[in-house]
């Protein structure tokens, strides 16, 4: 293909999803995707159920999740779709995640034929379930985590089929947010539509597969490219989650490396488990693309890019786990697989290792009655300490790597809730020491200002964040539920089920640091003392 | 005389690289240029050393017109004062702790360095609430243990940032006036005195920015006021603040976070003034230098404003900024095989050294510049009018073959071709983009393209877009300096509201607006203005429960009587396409009080130009387009008579910029300056 007209069509299907994006997120209801970010717009080459392009500002773990879901909209309803039709779908073991994120599709004809698959991905507060706002960590089975929806018809013929849009509103506790929700979803994929009408008026439909065809092979020889850095072999990492103060979910990875492709071996991992923390097929994927993405982030997000890599994963294991297991705290599973990949990989690549983040999405959960009666629950996320790498210290307060969400503005959130901020602040001597330590974690203590249940489902209280190169673990996730009979949660334990709580009560939150990067021996003399003077180490420590 | 009417006035816009001048006298119709490398470390210096070069009488001049790129400058090089932050107790880490984002999407390494380590942010006692309401009240020794710890800190400035402000200030003003019995030399900036909106992150990161470059700011401007009293001036110069209106020097001093994207800001204006002369109501303007092009939607002569803008990464400055989209695309912009083998033209900038690789000082990478040489785009003639010397054509031949095509299997020229469509579909793209966030549609818009490169890629965006015309201001190149001039002087204040639109009474408003006008007013008369012209209005608004807010402007005057809520749900339509069933909430009003600038007729900068003779002859020689040896037409601009028209491909040179005509285009000088681009038939 010319090497012009690919770069040209290249950019605009990059410019039609950012601005699916953009059209998304102003036009969404709830905070969490028109605050956080929690959403993803792509389009999918229905041929070779592939990603061909995908807005930048989507959230990271929706890398490869987008693909999955075509994937199973595509098997499912492929020769019932005809031009006018839109489908929606929550599915996690189709689509990866949970039930709260929610794809809506719109195949996209042209001249009567199927061109493209239109894909949208938001995060809906609520979707029904036994806890409000989802994130059950008392959950057993997926019928406990809300309404399911396997890939259904929202829109037959170009209408929108009322009943199956009050089906799915009447399920959730937000009914009139979920409803804006949806239309800024099905706004964004008309924009989108909009788009690529305008690029096949002028380029042609040819030209325009000839180009997704063309795309996909240049992004699997450049992953391919990458994946040549690292010499054969195989390199492995291991990983725990808690699920309880004295049981683990354990991740086995082993990266083997072959002259340019890589096979993912889970072999060992844990097998499922009857709580909330098991990952669909295509959580499991996602999170180890996006981990390979953050070693090499200019792998674009094409379905190409995943050519060269073939999975391998017992039966039966949490990394896989069949219907109808809970999957609500995916996040925590998701994030600790790519950290797994994370260990393997800085074994392999030493030069552009980053010691392990905080780590955990830590999603504390509040909800309750205001003095008007009216009901509310939202979540708060967790918060802490990025790893150092080489030449810097980590990062202070990032979002979750697989994530992008930001933290509510804290006034905000006061106006919008009945409760009072009392810190929000740094938490001294939590990072990992290291030639370049790493980042900080966060406190956050709030108190509730009418009786509300508090719910956390979060990780790292008894496996801290790993160093690498030598570079020390950082402190470890606390959380603190002060009430009337005494003291929840504490420290090793990351996860507090429903506590009833009152004015005077107390909530409060120690994330994890950063790990280090190389021996702490190396750390320059100035360095130490700056972090002394500044009050993040104490001298003692 | 009134400071917004001046019968001879210069306009000064400080850039990276040049300093650019211009100046008019309306008694004799003349208007001069000057173009002086800035002076990186006292932009005073070329700013009085331009304005001596234009030949024009200190001590007769009204008015003196500024933009400034100080405070940009000591953020980005973190050359600010020595300072600290006082926080209420438990949220003196906001400032670094940020709202939970990195720097990139992909890639964790990297940290972030605050503008006041940890050890200078201190904490007081007191707690505001939610509604304004005082939860714990700031005591005697709460406020005597601070300022015992800010003594023994030793710092010039201090940012005040407390819980809650925005909705009841009398702690941070006890605090202020604290510090200021103790300490009174010491430079204070106060969040909620800067912008009183709710976000602690935001108005903490305003605050700590202010305190960093206001000293720098203050001792910058007094400077220039010696400089130029030195030299007979009489008057105060006035600044360009980044909402694009003007303010005197000892206002603008007061608000040194307002004078952050002053220049960007001024070329804006210019770009409205242009576009309103034209008979156009839609503008896009385009602004492209060496290393970045500037993107801005005017409509109605009116200019978006935007209160969420970052001056670096974690570093949210909440000032009314105009809103403006910024893509990495100019001149120098690198074009380079990336690791898909697929061409890419920038963000990387060869910038200003060692530049492109034909202009001689070194670049070896093939850039924007290199492929309009190689294509013939930018003619001897114009490298002479341009006082550029050694140039070699040859080396943007070199460059292009070795980086580009030979790697592409292309000729040189398509490479160069190539180039050329890839940056403009990337410029296109932002335009586009910024169309649709705030719902409109790019085709029914006309450009103002200038900045150095500007009018060499108006016609490439106006065939790729759909845009019909395009207005060249009359000197591309200086066209920030031309805004400094035309700036209308401007105040704005902002009032947070946060309460349903139903519940807001007219005498609510009346209160909020007569505040404002009374403050505006103030402000106009300390700087000799007694004359208001209007006063407008932006209430940001939305349905309860969401966080974006849609404004709704309107006059002061034309409030009583309006239907809010229908002309809100009109403005969320146009943006969003839909409007919802739910209650809407007033978040803020925001007022800009202006007093319209009288001073440069764009006629008079026509008339001088034609008056200048030209120092080109018409020839024609060959250049590309589209795939195409081409004759094309090489016209000086000042042989060219007011309504005289050519048709593309066509090439016209002035002193500050070379404008590309693509065939299928006609270019008419306008008896108002511009030369106006239209498609044929």
């Amino acid at each position: 293909m010319n090497p012009l007209d690919i770069a040209i069509i290249r950019g605009r299907l990059q410019q039609i999803t950012d601005e699916m994006d953009v059209v998304h997120t102003k036009a969404a209801f709830s905070p969490v995707v028109s605050e956080m970010s929690d959403r993803a717009n792509a389009m999918i080459d229905p041929r070779r159920l592939e990603v061909v392009s995908q807005g930048k500002t989507g959230l990271p773990v929706f890398v490869s999740a987008m693909q999955s879901a075509a994937r199973a909209i595509i098997n499912k309803l492929g020769d019932e779709l005809a031009e006018g039709d839109i489908v929606i779908m929550n599915d996690p073991f189709l689509g990866g995640t949970h039930l709260q994120d929610i794809k809506i599709a719109r195949p996209y004809y042209y001249g009567g034929k199927l061109v493209l698959l239109l894909v949208s991905t938001g995060h809906y507060v609520d979707v029904g379930g036994a806890s409000a706002a989802g994130f059950d960590p008392g959950a057993t089975d997926i019928f406990q985590e809300g309404l399911q929806i396997p890939p259904t018809f929202l829109c037959r013929g170009g209408e929108i089929r009322r009943d199956v849009l009050r089906l799915i509103v009447q399920n959730t506790r937000m009914p009139e947010a979920q409803e804006g929700d949806i239309r800024a979803q099905l706004n964004a994929l008309d924009i989108g539509a909009r788009r690529l009408t305008s690029l096949i008026e002028e380029r042609g439909v040819t030209q325009l597969l000839e180009a997704i065809v063309e795309l996909a092979d240049r992004s699997e020889e450049q992953m391919r490219t990458y994946l040549r850095r690292v010499p054969n072999g195989t390199y492995r990492g291991r990983e725990t989650i808690e699920i309880s103060l004295t049981e683990e979910l354990i991740i086995e990875v082993a990266l083997k490396f072959k002259d340019g492709s890589v096979e993912v071996d889970f072999t060992g991992s844990s097998p499922h488990y009857r709580g909330p923390l098991n990952l669909g097929w295509p959580t499991t994927e996602t999170a180890v693309f996006l981990a390979f993405k953050h070693y090499f982030p200019e792998v674009p997000i094409n379905g190409g890019c995943f050519r060269p890599f073939t999975f391998k994963c017992p039966p039966g294991s949490f990394l896989n786990a069949p219907w109808p297991n809970a999957v609500g705290g995916f996040s925590e599973s998701a994030q600790r697989v790519a950290d797994a990949v994370f260990i393997a990989l800085a074994k392999a690549l030493p030069e552009l290792a980053c010691g392990g983040s905080y780590g955990t999405g830590g999603t504390l959960t509040f909800s309750g009655y205001d003095k008007n009666g009216s009901f509310f629950a939202s979540v708060f996320p967790m918060c802490g300490g990025y790893g150092g790498s080489k030449g810097a210290d980590g990062l202070v307060h990032g979002p979750l790597p697989i994530g992008l969400a930001q933290f509510p503005k804290l006034e905000a959130s006061e106006h919008d809730f009945p409760l009072r901020w009392d810190a929000l602040e740094l938490r001294p001597d939590s990072s990992g020491a290291g030639r370049w330590r790493g980042g900080s974690g966060s406190v956050f203590r709030f108190k509730p200002l009418v009786p509300m249940t508090i719910s956390f489902l979060g990780d790292r209280a008894r496996f801290a964040p790993f160093g690498v190169v030598g570079g020390a673990p950082a402190a470890m996730t606390e959380i603190t539920v002060w009430n009337k009979d005494g003291m929840s949660g504490g420290p090793g334990n990351s996860m507090v089920k429903g506590v009833k709580v009152e004015p005077g009560d107390c909530i409060e939150m120690k994330s994890a640091g950063g790990g280090g990067y190389g021996l702490a021996s190396q750390r320059d003399a100035a360095a130490i003392a700056a972090d002394i003077k500044d009050g993040l180490l104490s001298p003692l420590a | 005389m009134d400071p917004a009417a001046p019968q001879s006035a210069v306009g000064v816009d400080v850039g990276g690289t040049f300093t650019d001048c211009i100046g008019f006298d309306a008694a004799t119709g003349e208007v001069h240029i000057a173009k002086l490398p800035t002076t990186l470390d006292d932009q005073s210096r070329a700013v009085v050393g331009g304005i001596e070069e234009l030949g024009m009488k200190f001590e007769s001049l009204d008015q003196v017109c500024h933009g400034t790129t100080t405070a940009t400058n000591a953020i980005i090089e973190r050359k600010g004062v020595k300072g600290a932050l006082i926080a209420t107790r438990g949220f003196r880490d906001i400032v670094e702790l940020g709202r939970r984002d990195r720097p990139n999407a992909y890639g964790l390494a990297g940290g972030f360095t605050p503008l006041v380590p940890r050890h200078r942010r201190l904490e007081v006692g007191g707690r505001i609430g939610a509604k304004g309401e005082e939860v714990e009240p700031i005591t005697e020794a709460d406020l005597q243990k601070v300022i015992a710890e800010l003594g023994a800190l030793d710092v010039e400035a201090v940012a005040i940032s407390l819980m809650h402000s925005y909705a009841n200030d009398s702690h941070e003003k006890r605090v202020e006036a604290a510090i200021k019995a103790a300490f009174p030399k010491m430079y204070i900036a106060r969040s909620t005195a800067i912008y009183p909106e709710l976000g602690e992150f935001e108005r903490s990161s305003t605050a700590v920015i202010a305190a960093y470059v206001g000293p720098i700011i203050t001792r910058y401007f007094q400077r220039l006021d010696t400089g130029l009293r030195e030299r007979g001036f009489k008057q105060d110069y006035m600044v360009v603040q980044s909402n694009g209106g003007a303010a005197s020097h000892r206002i603008a001093q007061r608000y040194p976070t307002t004078t952050i994207l002053s220049g960007p800001a001024a070329g804006v204006g210019a770009a409205t003034a242009v576009g309103n002369a034209a008979g156009l109501n839609k503008v896009v303007s385009f602004d492209m230098g060496g290393t970045s092009a500037d993107v801005c939607v005017i409509v109605d002569g009116k200019v978006r404003q935007s209160i969420e803008n970052f001056v670096g990464y974690r570093m949210p400055l909440q000032v009314p900024m105009i809103e403006m989209d910024s893509i990495g695309a100019g001149g120098g912009s690198i074009a380079s095989i990336d690791d898909a083998g697929i061409l890419r033209v920038g963000p990387r900038s060869a910038g200003a050294r060692p530049g492109p690789a034909c202009y001689g000082w070194g670049g070896t990478e093939a850039t924007v510049t290199d492929a309009h040489f190689v294509l013939g785009h930018v003619p001897k003639a114009s490298l002479a009018a341009n006082r550029i010397e050694g140039v070699d054509p040859d080396a943007a031949f070199r460059v292009v073959k070795k980086n580009i095509a030979d790697p592409l299997g292309m000729s040189v020229e398509e490479a160069a071709e190539a180039i050329l469509e890839v940056v403009n579909e990337n410029m296109a793209g932002t335009m586009r983009l910024a169309t649709v966030e705030r719902g409109l549609d790019v085709r029914d818009f006309g450009l103002v393209p200038f900045g150095g490169a500007g009018p060499l890629h108006a016609c490439a965006l106006m065939r790729k877009l759909g845009m019909k015309i395009a207005a060249v201001p009359v000197y591309p190149g200086l066209t920030s300096a031309l805004g400094t001039v035309m700036a209308d002087v401007r105040h704005d204040f902002v009032q947070p509201v946060r309460r349903l639109l139903s519940e807001v009474t007219s005498a609510d408003m009346d209160k909020i607006i007569r505040a404002h006008r009374a403050e505006g007013e103030e402000l106009l008369k300390l700087q000799g203005i007694l004359r208001v012209d209007a006063h407008d209005l932006a209430l940001a608004m939305f349905y309860a429960g969401q966080r974006h807010t849609v404004s709704v402007t309107i006059a002061a005057d034309k409030l009583a009587g309006a239907d809010l809520a229908a002309l809100f749900a009109e403005a969320y339509k146009q943006k969003n396409g839909m409007t919802l069933e739910r209650p809407v909430m007033l978040v803020s009003v925001q007022s800009s009080v202006i007093s319209r600038t009288k001073g440069l007729d764009l006629k008079m900068c026509a008339a001088a130009i034609r008056k200048t003779p030209p120092t080109i002859e018409a020839h024609t020689i060959k250049a590309r387009f589209l795939g195409r040896d081409m004759d094309t037409r090489v016209l000086d601009r000042r042989s060219m008579k007011a309504g005289e028209s050519v048709l593309g491909p066509a090439i016209i040179v002035q002193r500050d910029t070379t404008m590309l005509i693509e065939p299928g285009y006609r270019a008419t000088d306008s008896d108002i300056g511009s030369i106006m681009i239209t498609k044929e038939g």
